[in-house]
């Protein structure tokens, strides 16, 4: 491969649940690479298999989930040893050293994500010395400095105290010291702004920007916000019902969408200069994950199937429209043709 | 860790608080039922005289009644009695005598209360010491043999009644293992004043009553546990302590067991109760 420079490359990742009414396909041959040092934003409405996508990239997934076999996960480690996540042993001591150590992870509620029980400084201080060989006190210390780097007023006084005990902004802090003291090499933020109001969301956004400058780490960002991924990340991935839609560099996907759903997305986003015009949303709903349409699985809401057949019967290839930027829509195939007749 | 000694504190305001209710309550309960007894018809005096007498033709006149009540201080007013009573209660621990049986209400106690309160105190440490990792264990299984064993013999504890789990284990013992049945400590033990070599006798003969003790209560808590632990697991926080880098035992116990344990222990002393008025316990007596 010769983007070897990635920390991390999802190949063909397919993921599946056992559920009472049958077999539930998640996410569908999906396929993306982490370069070091830059973010990549996973967008979707609730459904399209984020979440589950990325909690697979830690093994976090409930027991009922099963990872395809010809599915890839492969991590270069700090140490630059390659390991495929997806075939290593949940009980395995790889998983987890990599969990936190290596790749770590950021919730969107972070006053669930933190135990009422322990106080932010037991549960930092604990993955700290999971990972390190320090003793108590130094943890600790460790933990404060983070604590303060994040932006945390008075942290001597907040390591002691309790999630609840915080603003959620604080929270969404505390979580993102929890997850960078250990300096991953990747960070996975899912939804992190999402439970926040919007001036929180900036601050918190420019600080993950800030912390990436600062250590160096890849970022994983998922939202179903275009706008919050347009801020933050230098590449999009689009996921629809578990499947990569679109993907190529923010500017482009943002400024040229080749792909009726990403399209739909943008048009979605309410304008400022658009204030007399009603919002436009994709028609239709995601549909249930038992019921999975069958050729494109975006054509049951996409204004240019009615009039194609090939949309209802054939899975659309993904197709490099720039460099970089790829997409996966049978519309496509018509340009090029236009191209090539012209 | 200033906020560390204010919760304490509170810790034990509230602890001192629910101790003082308590007693309060404990208060109460005896005046009321002192009182209840007061309103029925009838005292002691004349049924202690009914008895002596009874069946011998003997005419009981009411001089006589009135001399044995003034013998016993019951001619008193109802607050004096009741205020003596406390007063010996909670200065003495003496319950005063039990007219019945003619002798004091300690004595009728005694040691009896040592084996009620070893055996019950037994079978809650047994119930809790298998339910609690039991229930971890199987809630972390995915559905199959583990759990579906674990249930059934759950259900059978909840099912079968305790007299008929006794009388099995009784027949059991008696005719199959010829072992002596018949007491709480072996024949030369009994009478015997307390000692190590007694205890020790004592316990060897208490894994029955324990066991009829315990199952029910393992059985009960035990699905508690297992229902709450899967609840637990599926929080975000277990998913976060995951994230972290925790796993196993260790990460089960301190986060989804922690929290699951909490009902669980707050309902202690509900089993506490049942356990000791449990009807079984006189006939383990010695």
């Amino acid at each position: 491969m010769a983007e070897d420079s990635a920390v991390l490359r999802v190949s063909n990742l397919s993921i599946s649940f056992s559920t009472d009414e049958g077999l539930v396909t998640a996410v569908d041959d999906l396929s993306f690479g982490l370069e070091p040092g830059k973010t990549l934003g996973i967008v979707g409405e609730s459904g399209s298999g984020k979440s589950v996508s990325t909690k697979s990239l830690m093994q976090l997934l409930p027991s009922n989930a099963a990872i395809a076999p010809n599915s890839s996960i492969l991590y270069q480690t700090k140490q630059g040893k390659y390991i495929d996540i997806a075939k290593l042993d949940r009980r395995s001591k790889t998983l987890d050293q990599i969990r936190g150590g290596e790749i770590a992870m950021i919730f969107q509620e972070p006053s669930a994500a933190f135990s009422p029980l322990y106080t932010i400084g037991n549960q930092m201080i604990e993955g700290i010395r999971l990972h390190r060989n320090v003793s108590r006190a130094q943890a600790r210390q460790q933990a404060i400095d983070m604590l303060e780097r994040v932006g945390m007023t008075n942290p001597e006084l907040r390591i002691d105290q309790y999630a609840f005990q915080l603003s959620g902004g604080m929270r969404q802090r505390a979580m993102i010291a929890s997850a960078l003291v250990m300096r991953p090499a990747v960070l996975i933020a899912d939804e992190p702004t999402t439970a926040l109001d919007v001036t929180i969301q900036a601050q918190i956004l420019d600080l993950l920007a800030e912390l990436q400058n600062e250590f160096g780490m890849a970022i994983l960002f998922i939202s179903h916000d275009l706008a919050v991924i347009s801020q933050i990340a230098d590449d999009v991935l689009v996921m629809y019902l578990g499947r990569a839609m679109e993907t190529g560099p923010v500017r482009t996907i943002i400024r040229d969408p080749q792909h009726p759903y990403t399209q739909g997305l943008i048009k979605a986003i309410p304008r400022i200069d658009r204030l007399d015009q009603p919002l436009l949303p994709i028609p239709g709903d995601i549909p249930s994950p038992l019921e999975r349409p069958q050729g494109c699985v975006f054509h049951p809401r996409c204004p240019h199937a009615p009039d194609r057949l090939r949309c209802r019967t054939d899975v659309p290839v993904a197709a490099e429209t720039d460099p970089h930027h790829r997409a996966a829509c049978h519309l496509l195939d018509e340009k090029v043709l236009e191209e090539v007749h012209r | 860790m200033a906020s560390n000694a204010a919760t304490n504190e509170a810790f034990w305001r509230f602890l001192l608080g629910r101790l003082l209710i308590a007693a309060l309550t404990l208060l109460a309960v005896s005046f009321m039922i002192y009182g209840l007894i007061e309103l029925m018809p009838g005292d002691y005096a004349e049924r202690e005289l009914f008895r002596k007498y009874s069946g011998t033709g003997v005419t009981i006149t009411q001089t006589e009644i009135d001399q044995v009540r003034a013998q016993l201080g019951l001619d008193r007013p109802f607050l004096v009695r009741y205020g003596e009573w406390l007063w010996h209660v909670m200065t003495r621990f003496d319950f005063g005598p039990a007219f019945r049986v003619e002798t004091s209400v300690n004595a009728l106690i005694g040691d009896k209360f040592l084996y009620t309160f070893v055996l019950v105190l037994g079978a809650m440490v047994f119930s809790y010491l298998i339910a609690i990792p039991v229930g971890i264990w199987v809630a972390t299984r995915k559905s199959g043999w583990a759990d579906g064993v674990v249930t059934l013999i759950s259900y059978l504890g909840l099912a079968l009644p305790n007299f008929a789990i006794a009388l099995v284990l009784l027949m059991l013992n008696a005719f199959v293992f010829n072992l002596d049945v018949t007491g709480l400590v072996s024949q030369e033990f009994r009478g015997q004043p307390f000692s190590l070599a007694k205890f020790l006798d004592f316990l060897g003969h208490a894994y029955i009553p324990l066991l009829v003790l315990g199952w029910s209560t393992t059985a009960f808590q035990l699905q508690t546990m297992r229902g709450l632990m899967k609840d637990e697991m599926g929080k975000l926080y277990v998913t976060a302590a995951q994230a972290r880098g925790l796993s196993g035992w260790p990460m089960l116990i301190k986060y989804p067991a922690r929290h699951a344990v909490m009902p669980i222990v707050s309902t202690i002393g509900f089993d506490f109760s049942p356990l000791t008025n449990c009807p079984l316990s006189p006939r383990f007596w010695c």
